[in-house]
């Protein structure tokens, strides 16, 4: 959806995280299944926005984490497969989200 | 050497979105945010909605739009206030857009922010107003297979205005499907079916708003 804007501020955390520090060459994401944040479309504007920076050696790799939920009525947790949020035991979507919604910089990989 | 991080790239965004909330609700104001296609009749259920609520509500719309001022002035014409924010090609209302709006509105007084979004059913769903409550709206001719090819909106929507029942018979649209698919979503989310054309089913949805207030402020405004 708005990769763009995503990998702006995904780069200028980078940045701020690695301050003073040596290269930078993973650069590790995460990326909620309900979120509509295309992984490869992310990757492509982290590339274009790090050309010619101290970043463009560095690789992003994103992991897209399907959204799970908390049934309210048995406490069952279970991932939403084909936006599907009925729970297997009870068979009602009557659920909390767990998961789902994050865009998360995880981890930095840096050669010092 | 690999530095943990764990930084939330939306905390900015969610802040401004929890100090909206906190101010209207200190205010005892409360905010809808109104989500559907272009077309589905968000400006039309709201031209036949909002006068009424103006009896129960000191009530202002805030209406998202890309370019133009044809919505609010839609608004203004049933004697309404409306503000608008053209988004300048944005395919949503961000939270910055309405922190900015918000300290040029002065709320004091206010019982009611209906918030007409841009007509999307993507984007905004993922974006926090600071509003008490998302709705989703939907109309007949769109056809019936939208809510699971819309996901995300109706997880976020504490209900579901469907529009345009009066032309339900003449497109086939089967009303069944699309509550079927709301069961598998979000279960117990009300469903409004209505027109805005011919003013059938609008109570429902008028009593939903004034319960919404009760159910979050204890009672409705002294007027």
């Amino acid at each position: 959806m708005h990769e763009l804007s995503i990998a702006q501020s995904l780069v200028e955390a980078v940045l701020r995280e690695t301050e003073g520090r040596g290269r930078v060459v993973t650069v590790r994401a995460l990326v909620g299944g309900l979120t509509h944040v295309e992984p490869e479309n992310l990757k492509f504007w982290y590339q274009e926005l790090t050309k010619d920076t101290a970043l463009a050696e560095s690789q992003l790799l994103v992991e897209k984490r399907p959204a799970a939920v908390a049934c309210r009525q048995c406490g069952r947790e279970f991932a939403v497969v084909a936006n599907s949020f009925l729970c297997p035991n009870c068979g009602i979507a009557d659920v909390r989200m767990t998961s789902g919604d994050e865009l998360i910089l995880e981890s930095i990989e840096v050669e010092e | 050497m690999r530095l943990k991080i764990g930084k939330d790239l939306q905390a900015a965004v969610k802040e401004i979105a929890a100090e909206i909330r906190a101010e209207l609700t200190a205010e005892r104001v409360l905010a809808i945010n109104i989500i559907g296609s272009p077309g589905c009749g968000k400006t039309s259920v709201l031209e036949a909605t909002v006068p009424r609520l103006a009896e129960t509500f000191n009530v202002t719309v805030i209406v998202g739009d890309i370019a133009t001022a044809r919505d609010s002035e839609r608004i203004e014409a049933v004697g309404v206030t409306c503000h608008l924010i053209n988004t300048g090609g944005a395919c949503h209302l961000p939270p910055a857009l309405m922190a900015q709006t918000y300290e040029g509105l002065d709320i004091t007084g206010l019982d009611l922010i209906i918030i007409e979004n841009v007509g999307n059913l993507v984007c905004p769903s993922t974006q926090d107003l600071g509003e008490h409550a998302k709705v989703a709206m939907l109309s007949t001719p769109e056809g019936d297979d939208k809510v699971l090819k819309y996901p995300r909106l109706f997880r976020e929507a504490s209900c579901v205005v469907l529009n345009k029942t009066d032309l339900a018979e003449v497109l086939g649209f089967q009303r069944g499907r699309v509550l079927d698919d709301l069961a598998r979503i979000k279960h117990g989310l009300p469903v409004f079916e209505l027109s805005a054309w011919t003013g059938e089913g609008l109570d429902a949805w008028i009593d939903w708003v004034r319960d919404l207030y009760e159910e979050t402020f204890g009672r409705l405004p002294d007027r």
